[in-house]
């Protein structure tokens, strides 16, 4: 059994996305809609957090997850929202395809309750992952083009 | 027949005409003329300065106008005018009107011809589509223009100069109605009608102070309340309006909590078993979905998150989920307020789960605040594509492109348009350095106003500003155009029951002042737009050529025109697009091919695609979306212990730019008001008349205290009023205190959540304060004069 490492990744890449939230969110205040969503999302990801607790202790994967680096920091104005938005979104991809995984070992390993935590969970990562495609589509035009 | 003159500022409402389930309701005309007036004619109008489209005649003589006159024919109102209609018109005429073009010359606005203003303009349209491209070009526009303005701004914008920044002040107060109607219909336009309040046995009002923002339709429901078999009535709002007063339940939440009492009573109307399964199962797809989402929702827990009895909620449950014929009305209270989108959809929700649509009495009325804010919807002016067209449909854009003949890569969809705010974001990043606005008053209007002007003001921005008078958003710009209003101009519009009037041109404008659709005209021939094949792009050239060409754009859409014309206007009075009903059928304009929007995340407004949306298998059906309730971005604390609410007052229209000139509406409600329960009065050291200082963490102002019907923990401000009148005091506008945020759907801001301090600045000198005692700013000392209006204020009634 591996699901114990693979429990590990999806709270590690739950816990990146928290952390680029934050940073996302502090460096965009000025970017309302960013900053007041960050922190929406931010409960959504730690309430990830907690649903995982229980079947994290039963594998055994309790230690801390890795704190998230920072995402990268560009240019000023509409690019540098660009770029922080395009690293959450990937830190979002990497959380997502991490519930995919941890969802197939889950089905395979016949744990009814691991599977309901990941397909609620998941749910609420898509959820985000949508959210940073759609405000990227929003801010790219003017940026690219200004 | 009866004759009677009835004080309209005093009895706003005018005589009752009660009648029972079902009866059609009575005439009742309402006149007024200026002493000793004898008119020449009378010219058809309807209302410009609230949504209820109610239908009047002006009296015109000598070139001015002398008096209103209900139209007794007409559906919408049956010869009744609310206060506004009949005393509203005389801003028209006021001696400060602008009557010719300003432009900024050494740091000042100076007199200008038109040629010169519009040669401004072309030029700097045309630098900077050479120098940037379309991107740099942003149009702000109303919901007070007519159709013919919204549809050949919509087209110059979108075709002609190709950018995707624009958008209506309707943003701020009707962006929620058209998207709840999009993520439940899957396509926007109103399902009821106002007849439903003559048949309903239920009717529930959800942040929706009829009373003040539509008081005619509030003289119907009244006219139900006090006839035989009157409806049972659920208001939610935070403040004791006049229908809460009158409510059999009145659930007076938190602001910024409606989502959480609406997945409460959705909660109920499941658990109790209330749902139409039948028409759930034929006409809908979702329920499980709103089911899981509802199920944790009890009505102990919206109990606390609200602070109202969870025993009000399982009677407001009660109350819609055993109605047999339920009308569900909402406005801005959910529109303003946190997770509007998601809160409004609910309403849709309960119809849908109740089978309460396209039946006499069973509708949905996602109000619109605006007069004609209905046509910025329709016409693509609020930034949708024309015709109720989805930007995301390849078919529908290439339609598009058909019918304007232009490439279709030049008409911008690469996502939603930008929205007010996010052109503000521009605005304030120098990315969008032109910026037109037509007929609104962002500067006053705007959240955190601070903000706004100094974005605005910024030498950064070329402002062009056209408009009736020099509003404070005027004063800032670059250039000013002199615009005609109302009866100096053709023109059509709808009303929020999707009823079409015509509005003739009764008088000249004044000075050299021209009517909107003319200086788009006149702009699109100097920016020489042309189609693809090399004529002119904008091919109308007056009003009814401009209706009939936004009738060919929409005449395969759901709001088609077929049938409407200005003779047929003329003739009667208004007319419905689309029937009296949508949705008898149980059909929705919800099929992938035909929907305007694929949908979004109600949480967060992450757009759905088209898979997504044709795996729900929405075909005709409704879709069943909600979203779980999250805390609003700004909570009371230590330091700002109240929750600010602001909103309007019956007899003023958003920043009182009309009615602030009507002498009797600007005596009803003279200056602003901070308006406070009892016991918060009482702690803070506060009695009736007061000066205290409302402070956010974004700025001040100053304002008289009215003890009265609010929630206690609220502080509630009217935002009419900035400093075009009050030049030397600091501002007094409520936006000083706002919050930047908005819903992420519907992208509407949040006027009705934020936290304040309240302080004593000073004792009252005996004067209450300026805040009217008839309507929901009502003092709770019964003992202070009552708000009149005097013999000026006397209308005459005729009654059946």
């Amino acid at each position: 059994m591996k699901l114990d490492a693979a429990i590990a990744e999806v709270r590690a890449a739950e816990a990146a996305v928290a952390g680029a939230l934050d940073a996302v969110g502090a460096r965009h205040e000025g970017d309302h809609d960013v900053f007041h969503m960050t922190r929406t999302l931010r409960r959504l990801a730690d309430a990830n957090l907690e649903a995982l607790a229980p079947v994290a202790e039963r594998y055994g994967a309790t230690g801390a997850p890795d704190p998230a680096p920072e995402p990268h920091r560009a240019a000023d104005g509409g690019l540098a929202l660009l770029d922080d938005l395009r690293a959450l979104h990937l830190r979002y991809a990497e959380a997502s395809i991490d519930w995919v995984l941890l969802g197939q070992g889950a089905q395979a390993a016949r744990d009814a309750e691991l599977l309901d935590v990941v397909s609620r969970c998941h749910a609420q990562t898509l959820r985000g992952l949508k959210w940073t495609v759609t405000r990227l589509k929003e801010t790219a035009p003017q940026a690219l083009t200004s | 027949m009866s004759v009677q003159r009835v004080d309209r500022i005093a009895n706003p409402w005018g005589t009752r005409t009660p009648v029972g389930p079902g009866e059609p309701w009575p005439e009742r005309v309402d006149e007024l003329l200026v002493e000793g007036a004898d008119p020449e004619r009378w010219v058809q109008t309807a209302s410009i300065l609230h949504s209820d489209g109610d239908a009047y005649d002006v009296a015109v003589q000598d070139g001015r106008i002398v008096g209103v006159r209900g139209r007794g024919v007409d559906r919408v109102n049956r010869g009744r005018l609310g206060p506004k209609d009949v005393f509203g018109w005389q801003a028209n005429a006021s001696p400060d009107r602008l009557t010719e073009p300003l432009l900024r010359r050494d740091g000042e606005l100076r007199p200008a011809s038109w040629d010169e203003a519009m040669d401004a303009i072309v030029a700097r349209s045309r630098a900077l589509l050479e120098e940037r491209g379309p991107g740099a070009i942003g149009f702000y526009t109303s919901g007070q223009l007519f159709l013919e303005d919204y549809y050949t701004l919509a087209i110059i914008a979108r075709a002609g100069i190709g950018t995707n920044h624009i958008d209506g002040n309707t943003r701020l107060c009707t962006a929620t109605a058209g998207e709840a109607l999009k993520e439940s219909f899957g396509c926007d336009g109103q399902p009821g009608t106002y007849e439903d309040v003559n048949h309903a046995d239920a009717i529930a009002l959800f942040g929706h102070n009829v009373a003040e923002t539509q008081p005619v339709l509030w003289a119907r429901m009244l006219d139900r309340l006090e006839g035989p078999g009157p409806p049972r009535l659920l208001v939610v709002d935070p403040r004791r309006t006049l229908p809460a007063r009158r409510a059999d339940v009145h659930l007076a939440v938190r602001p910024g909590t409606n989502l959480a009492a609406m997945d409460a009573l959705l909660h109920e109307v499941v658990a109790n078993g209330w749902v139409d399964e039948e028409y759930v199962a034929a006409h809908a797809v979702g329920f499980e979905e709103l089911r899981e989402t509802v199920a944790p929702c009890t009505p102990e827990w919206a109990a606390e998150v609200c602070g109202v009895d969870a025993h009000a909620i399982r009677a407001a449950a009660r109350l819609v989920g055993t109605a047999e014929r339920l009308l569900c009305t909402v406005l801005q209270g959910f529109y303003q307020s946190h997770q509007a989108t998601a809160a409004a959809c609910q309403v849709n929700n309960l119809a849908i789960l109740r089978g309460m649509l396209g039946r006499p009495g069973c509708g949905v009325l996602q109000m619109n605040g605006q007069p004609t804010a209905q046509n910025t919807r329709e016409t693509g002016a609020n930034g949708d594509l024309p015709g109720f067209r989805n930007f995301a449909n390849d078919e529908h854009v290439a339609d598009l492109a058909r019918v304007w003949n232009v490439d279709p890569l030049q008409i911008p969809r690469y996502g939603a348009s930008t929205h007010v705010m996010h052109m503000v974001r521009h605005l304030e990043q120098g990315t969008l350095p032109f910026f037109w606005v037509s007929a609104t008053n962002p500067l006053v209007s705007l959240p955190e106003a601070q903000r706004i002007r100094s974005v605005l003001a910024s030498d950064r921005v070329f402002l062009v500003v056209q408009d009736l008078y020099l509003t404070e958003t005027a004063a800032v710009a670059d250039v000013v155009l002199p615009a005609a209003t109302w009866m100096e101009k053709t023109g059509t519009f709808t009303n929020a029951d999707r009823t079409v009037h015509l509005s003739e041109r009764a008088i000249d404008p004044p000075g050299q002042a021209r009517a909107d659709l003319d200086i788009w005209l006149d702009y699109a021939r100097r920016m020489d737009f042309r189609d693809r094949d090399g004529g002119p792009l904008v091919h109308w050239h007056d009003p009814e050529s401009a209706f009939e060409a936004f009738k060919a754009c929409v005449a395969d859409r759901p709001c088609s025109y077929e049938g409407i014309t200005y003779a047929r206007l003329r003739e009667g009075s208004g007319l419905q697009w689309g029937g009296e009903r949508l949705y008898a059928d149980g059909r929705f304009f919800a099929a992938p091919g035909e929907c305007e929007t694929y949908g979004r995340d109600l949480l967060t407004g992450g757009l759905l695609d088209e898979t997504e949306y044709r795996a729900l298998n929405p075909e005709g059906r409704a879709i069943l979306k909600a979203a779980g309730f999250v805390p609003p971005p700004e909570e009371p604390g230590d330091e700002h212990p109240l929750r600010l609410n602001t909103g309007r007052t019956l007899f003023h229209f958003h920043t009182r730019t009309k009615t602030g000139r009507a002498p009797q509406l600007q005596a009803a409600a003279p200056d602003v008001w901070v308006e406070l329960a009892p016991a918060d009065a009482q702690r803070l050291g506060l009695a009736e008349g007061d000066v205290a200082e409302i402070a956010s963490a974004r700025g001040r102002i100053e304002a008289r205290v009215r003890v009265g019907g609010v929630r206690e923990g609220v502080a509630f401000v009217p935002f009419h009023y900035g400093w075009w009148d009050a030049p030397d005091r600091p501002s007094r506008a409520a936006n000083e205190l706002t919050i930047t945020a908005w819903d992420p759907v519907s992208k509407q801001p949040l006027f009705k959540t934020g936290a304040v301090r309240v302080t004593k600045l000073a004792d009252g000198d005996g004067r209450p304060a300026p805040a009217p005692t008839n309507t929901a700013s009502a003092p709770v000392d019964g003992d202070l004069p009552a708000t009149r209006g005097g013999p000026q204020a006397e209308v005459v009634e005729r009654l059946p």
